[in-house]
């Protein structure tokens, strides 16, 4: 979707919820949903302005092209790509599944209410607790896991509230 | 600890299951257990009691469909079966009759 250098083409821009509710509420933060795709695959992506008013915003929101191509790059944020990579390392049963909840909380819950940058916190955070607990089943009762997952713990307690 | 016998966390996840039916999923089940219980879980928490009572056929599971928003990955719905619903009117009942005669001292933490 946002590989470095390539260029996508950008078929159509479905305009979510989240304009109305963040327009309305606060002004500052619109998100879009759009339909990206190479030819043969397709993927939703969620394209995140950020502005001081209205009217920066919908003008910053006429501005992505609707037809044509757009550098996806720098538009899309999507979760981030090492913790996914990390996450795909663990050798868990429903691990694919785990990471797709962890997706699904990225783009429905964190980063409509939080906004990208604690987004991504949470989803490092959800990955190195998915690894701490893999590795304190083997290990239990070691004393440094337990503090480590206590630590994380009281991370995910804040970003998540 | 007994082979049918539930944890704290085992029995608040069978307790969001039968809360959430036909779509008991790994994330909607963190969130009930947030939201009702007010405890804070992570994915690696949920699905790691999952796969436990998986292994000890309390509860069954089947794959759903992919969203985009999981990029392109399916869920998997759980469902709690016979064995899961025994051992979890044991253990309520356990804690039902602990809890007898000494509610004023615990008091209401609602």
């Amino acid at each position: 979707m946002s590989r470095r250098g390539r260029k996508y083409e950008l078929r159509s821009i479905i305009i979510t919820h989240y304009l109305d509710d963040h327009l309305l509420s606060s002004g500052r933060r619109v998100f879009m949903a759009g339909d990206f795709g190479t030819g043969k695959t397709q993927a939703f992506a969620t394209i995140f302005v950020e502005g001081k008013s209205d009217q920066f915003l919908f003008e910053s929101l006429l501005k992505v092209p609707h037809h044509g191509s757009a550098r996806a790059g720098n538009m899309v944020l999507g979760p981030p790509k090492l913790a996914e990579f990390f996450l795909l390392l663990l050798p868990m049963k429903y691990r694919e599944e785990l990471i797709g909840c962890a997706e699904e909380e990225y783009w429905t819950r964190s980063l409509p209410r939080l906004g990208a940058r604690r987004a991504r916190v949470i989803f490092w955070t959800q990955m190195i607790h998915a690894w701490l607990i893999f590795l304190a089943r083997p290990l239990a009762g070691i004393a440094g896991l337990a503090w480590m997952g206590k630590v994380v713990d009281v991370l995910l307690a804040r970003f998540l509230k | 600890m007994a082979r049918d016998s539930l944890g704290d966390f085992e029995q608040l996840i069978l307790l969001a299951i039968l809360r959430l039916p036909d779509e008991a999923y790994g994330l909607r089940i963190q969130e009930e257990i947030e939201e009702r219980a007010h405890r804070t879980a992570s994915l690696g928490m949920v699905y790691t009691a999952l796969e436990r009572l998986e292994q000890k056929k309390f509860v069954s599971s089947w794959s759903g469909g992919a969203t985009s928003e999981r990029g392109g990955r399916s869920k998997r719905f759980f469902k709690v079966e016979a064995a899961g619903m025994r051992a979890l009117q044991k253990s309520l009942a356990a804690t039902k009759r602990m809890a007898a005669g000494v509610e004023a001292l615990v008091g209401d933490s609602r």
